[in-house]
């Protein structure tokens, strides 16, 4: 009876000592991944200003905002301090641009990223935008009715939906301060028709305005 | 009050029409705009003689900067000369248009063109340089109501103003100069199959026949020696090549562009040519097989023009401007001078 109870008390033991030493075995393996899901996570707001340069001879002006809004740390190799950290935002940019002697595009660029850090010093994004472009000619405009009378139509010209995809290259000069990199190709539509690619390049800072709770 | 005054002398200027300065160095651009298309025109050379000379480039879907190089720098010395991308074509813009891309649409805008010219340059005398399909469109424009009246005169060069004719004679032209290069042993694969594929198949009938024979009509001439094209593309103009690029691939890689292209196939206006009485010139490659010189001898035989004089180059194909450059222009300008 004693050895029976002896038995059935060194087996509730074991069964304790298991449940607790698989606990911590867990909590060891995956700790890093609760870590990354720890709701309370600061991360940059930047605000950037950059000079666009649209082939073949548009030069313009480009401004945004990008908040983040999810943040994701991966580290799965177990003692190894080798973390990637990838954070998820919304932006919206806004700009410029003149083709002399032909039009100006007004563009607004609402857009979705991904920014992977790879070091204290350097990130790269991925950024896809639906935007809206408006353009305004150069010169005069003018239309002709039937009966051969010529009127001048002020500010004119027309709107394009714009889609965007960029790849940003971003080197951090200080805490405050990143110098950034922007090649895109771009389509607009409809134009005549058609899509119209564009290939531009962007040149320009970033300043990290402050930090954003993410999940 | 000052408010009111300032508000009412802006508003006065505003009203006021605004004529470009004349230059002997203009570099203007202007818009026209209408069913669906934005055609942008640009204005280079010597304003101040009071000459615009109107390009109406060929394709359809060129773009008109193509011209604005070398072929046309004496030209520009002398007189103005006015760029204007025809719709859907080089620099021009608009969003879903491709329906309102018709010969009847594009013979307005070319009315609503030389208006606006008429309008921004009041005491301008107005010429048309009408190259290839502009020369079908020129010749659409010019027997249309009074619109010969807003002009000087016309300059057609290797100009496409009876398709059917234009399909006829250029696959006689290839058979009959390429049996004669055959005879002569002169590249004699290549014009043996130019030849070989121009007696069997008939251009009027089928579309596809006649977009073959057009690119063997380039390829003979240069088997006939006439130099190719030493001016490349422009990237960097004014003219946005991806605008260009994408005007082109719609007309001529879309079925839509096909269906346009194949439209023209049928117009003629050599019936309607002698109600055309404004001085006319024709220049024309001896070697182009694309709009042969008997189309040429057509206009001259059609028109209503007291003046109407066809030239021959000795050196060109379906573009003179670009082999017989200088000959060309001073041809041009003696015209010009005349009847300015």
């Amino acid at each position: 009876m004693w050895l029976y109870h002896c038995s059935k008390y060194r087996q509730t033991n074991m069964r304790d000592t298991i449940k607790h030493s698989l606990a911590v075995l867990i909590f060891l393996l995956v700790s890093t991944h609760i870590k990354a899901q720890d709701p309370v996570r600061l991360r940059p707001v930047f605000a950037q200003a950059s000079l666009l340069y649209d082939f073949p001879q548009s030069f313009g002006v480009i401004t945004g905002i990008s908040w983040p809004f999810r943040t994701i740390v991966k580290s799965r190799i177990p003692g190894k301090s080798f973390i990637r950290r990838k954070d998820r935002f919304l932006a919206v940019e806004a700009g410029f641009y003149r083709y002399p002697f032909n039009y100006t595009g007004l563009l607004l660029m609402p857009g979705y990223g991904a920014r992977h850090y790879r070091s204290q010093s350097f990130f790269y994004e991925t950024i896809v935008s639906l935007g809206l472009m408006r353009t305004f000619y150069d010169g005069k405009v003018y239309d002709v009715n039937a009966t051969g009378n010529v009127t001048e139509k002020k500010l004119y010209g027309r709107f394009y939906a714009t889609t965007h995809l960029s790849s940003a290259f971003d080197f951090r000069a200080s805490k405050l301060i990143t110098l950034e990199v922007k090649p895109s190709v771009w389509f607009q539509y409809p134009f005549d028709s058609f899509i119209k690619p564009h290939l531009s390049l962007q040149a320009g800072i970033k300043l990290e305005t402050g930090k954003r709770m993410v999940r | 009050m000052k408010v009111t005054i300032l508000s009412l002398l802006i508003l006065l200027t505003a009203c006021k029409k605004q004529v470009p300065a004349l230059s002997t160095s203009a570099n203007d651009i202007f818009w026209v705009t209408g069913n669906g298309a934005d055609m942008p025109v640009w204005v280079q050379g010597n304003s101040a003689s009071k000459v615009i000379i109107l390009v109406v480039h060929g394709g359809p879907g060129d773009g008109s900067y193509n011209y604005n190089n070398y072929q046309t720098a004496r030209l520009k010395e002398k007189y103005a000369l006015a760029f204007w991308d025809q719709r859907n074509a080089g620099a021009s813009a608009g969003n879903n248009n491709f329906s309102n891309l018709t010969l009847p649409q594009m013979i307005g805008d070319l009315k609503s063109v030389v208006k606006v010219i008429g309008y921004r340059y009041p005491k301008a005398s107005i010429f048309l340089y009408a190259h290839s399909f502009g020369g079908l469109l020129a010749a659409g424009y010019l027997v249309d109501g009074q619109n010969q009246n807003d002009l000087k005169g016309w300059i057609e060069i290797d100009g496409a103003h009876n398709y059917p004719l234009t399909n006829s004679d250029s696959k006689k032209a290839l058979i009959d100069t390429g049996s004669s290069e055959i005879a002569k042993g002169n590249n004699v694969t290549q014009w043996q199959e130019i030849v070989q594929y121009c007696k069997t198949h008939n251009p009027r009938k089928s579309f596809n026949a006649s977009t073959q024979i057009e690119e063997y009509a380039q390829h003979a001439e240069g088997y006939m020696g006439v130099a190719d094209d030493k001016s490349g593309t422009q990237i960097f103009s004014p003219e946005d090549p991806f605008s260009l690029l994408v005007n082109y691939f719609k007309i001529y890689y879309t079925s839509a562009g096909s269906n346009f292209v194949e439209s023209l196939q049928k117009i003629n206006y050599s019936p309607q040519m002698n109600k055309i009485t404004i001085p006319s010139l024709l220049l024309w490659g001896k070697y182009d097989f694309t709009v042969p010189p008997s189309l040429g001898l057509d206009a001259q035989k059609q028109l209503g023009s007291a003046f109407k004089k066809l030239i021959i180059y000795p050196h060109s194909g379906h573009r003179p401007m670009q082999g017989d450059t200088e000959m060309m222009q001073d041809d041009i300008i003696d015209f010009v001078e005349r009847f300015k």
